[in-house]
C-alpha cells in the first residue's frame, strides 16, 4: 500500500511540474543604482528592473537583461548571414548592457537568490533572513505615504522606505517582509539603491533563470573568489580564447576593479 | 482499492511521459542536423578599442556543439563576455 502511494505521489509531482507558467497579477518597476567601485562614487551605473508578484510568489530580475539577449543574438545572427568581403565580425555595438543580473525568486517565504559568473548559472536559499526595526519617520513616494525601516545585512545596513497603503509584503532584490510594498531602499553609504518608478497590473509570465547550478551561498562566493585570482584565465577558458597579455591585463584591471559586492 | 491507486498512479504517469515526448524535427532553412564537423573563423568587435579577436567556431560531430545554432548562441555568448569584462 505504501509503495502505491508513493508511486502516486511521484506521479503528482511530476503532473504539477507540467502546470502552465504562473502569471504575474502586479509588475513593480524599480530604478537601481550602483557605484561598481565603491572607492569611486563618479562611476554610477543605472538600469530598471522588475518585480513581478503572483499571491506570495514574486520573481526579481533586470528588465534589460532579457532584451539584451535576445537583442545580441538577433544582430549576431544578421552579421552571421551577411558577411561583409567575406568576412563576419559581431558587432554588439547596440546592444544594451545589463550591470544588474541577480534574480531573486520568492515562494511562500523562501528566497532563491539567481547568480550568474561568466557562462555558469548559480542558484543558493537566501541563508540570513532579515531582521527589520520598522520607525517612526515617514516621508512621501510618489504619492504614497512611507514608514522607514532598517536592516543589517552582509555588514551594511540598509534603510528601507515602505507603504502599508500597497499591502504587498514584497520589494527589491532580497528587502521583503515588510508590512507593505517596499518603494525605496539603500544603503547608508548609497552603493546601492532601487527607487521606485511604477506599480501596475500586469500579466507576465514568472520564468526563473533556467540550468542553474543549485548550491549554496559559501559554494558561490568559493567560485567567485576563484574566478578574482585569475579573471582573465577564467574569460579565456570559458570562451575557448587565447588572448593577447594586453588584453588579459585588461581584463583582470576591470574586473578587479568591481568590488560592490553586496551578497 | 490497491488497484485503483495504482490504476490512476500508471494514469498519470502516462500522462505525464506522453507530454514530455518531444518530436525533433529539423526546422527548414537552419542547419539543425548533427552532420560532420565545420569550423568558422569569426571576429568580435571590442567596442571600446575597435579592436577585432578572432574566434574559431565550430559545430557538427566530434566539436562538442551539435548544432549550428548552439555554436552561434555561444558565440554571441563569448562576444557579450568579452565585451563586459573588456569594455566595462
Amino acid at each position: 500500500m505504501k509503495c502505491y502511494l508513493l508511486f502516486f505521489l511521484i506521479s503528482l509531482q511530476f503532473f504539477s511540474a507540467q502546470s502552465p507558467t504562473l502569471q504575474s497579477e502586479y509588475e513593480v518597476i524599480y530604478k537601481v543604482k550602483i557605484h561598481p567601485d565603491t572607492l569611486n562614487k563618479t562611476n554610477v551605473l543605472q538600469e530598471y528592473s522588475s518585480l513581478l508578484i503572483k499571491d506570495n510568489t514574486s520573481l526579481f530580475k533586470s528588465t534589460q537583461k532579457a532584451k539584451s539577449d535576445s537583442i545580441a543574438l538577433a544582430i549576431g545572427k544578421k552579421q552571421w548571414e551577411n558577411p561583409i568581403d567575406g568576412k563576419i565580425v559581431v558587432d554588439l555595438r547596440d546592444v544594451p548592457k545589463v550591470n544588474f543580473k541577480d534574480e531573486v525568486y520568492l515562494d511562500k517565504g523562501k528566497q532563491t537568490i539567481f547568480k550568474e559568473l561568466l557562462k555558469t548559472k548559480f542558484s543558493y536559499p537566501l541563508e540570513d533572513q532579515l531582521g527589520w526595526k520598522i520607525e517612526d519617520e515617514t516621508k512621501t513616494i510618489e504619492n504614497y505615504i512611507c514608514k522607514k525601516a532598517t536592516t543589517k545585512y552582509k555588514n551594511r545596513t540598509y534603510v528601507a522606505w515602505f507603504s502599508s497603503a500597497v499591502p504587498i509584503p514584497d520589494g527589491p532584490y532580497i528587502f521583503k517582509n515588510l508590512p507593505g510594498l517596499i518603494l525605496e531602499v539603500y544603503d547608508t553609504n548609497d552603493f546601492l539603491r532601487f527607487t521606485l518608478v511604477s506599480l501596475k497590473k500586469v500579466e507576465k509570465p514568472i520564468l526563473i533563470m533556467k540550468d542553474a547550478f543549485s548550491t549554496d551561498y559559501k559554494t558561490y562566493k568559493m567560485a567567485r573568489k576563484n574566478f578574482l585570482d585569475d579573471p582573465a584565465g577564467a574569460v579565456s577558458n570559458q570562451t575557448g580564447m587565447a588572448l593577447s597579455p594586453q588584453n588579459m591585463a585588461r581584463i583582470n584591471e576591470n574586473a578587479r576593479r568591481y568590488n560592490n559586492y553586496f551578497d | 482499492m490497491k488497484k485503483l491507486i495504482l490504476l490512476v498512479s500508471f494514469g498519470v504517469a502516462g500522462l505525464v511521459s506522453a507530454k514530455n515526448t518531444v518530436e525533433i524535427k529539423p526546422q527548414t532553412g537552419e542547419k539543425t542536423e548533427v552532420s560532420k564537423m565545420q569550423c568558422q573563423t569569426i571576429g568580435i568587435l571590442v567596442t571600446c578599442t575597435n579592436e577585432i579577436l578572432t574566434d574559431t567556431v565550430c559545430w557538427g560531430e566530434g566539436s562538442g556543439t551539435d548544432i549550428y545554432a548552439q555554436a552561434h548562441a555561444d558565440h554571441i555568448h563569448n562576444a557579450q563576455l568579452l565585451n563586459e569584462f573588456l569594455c566595462p
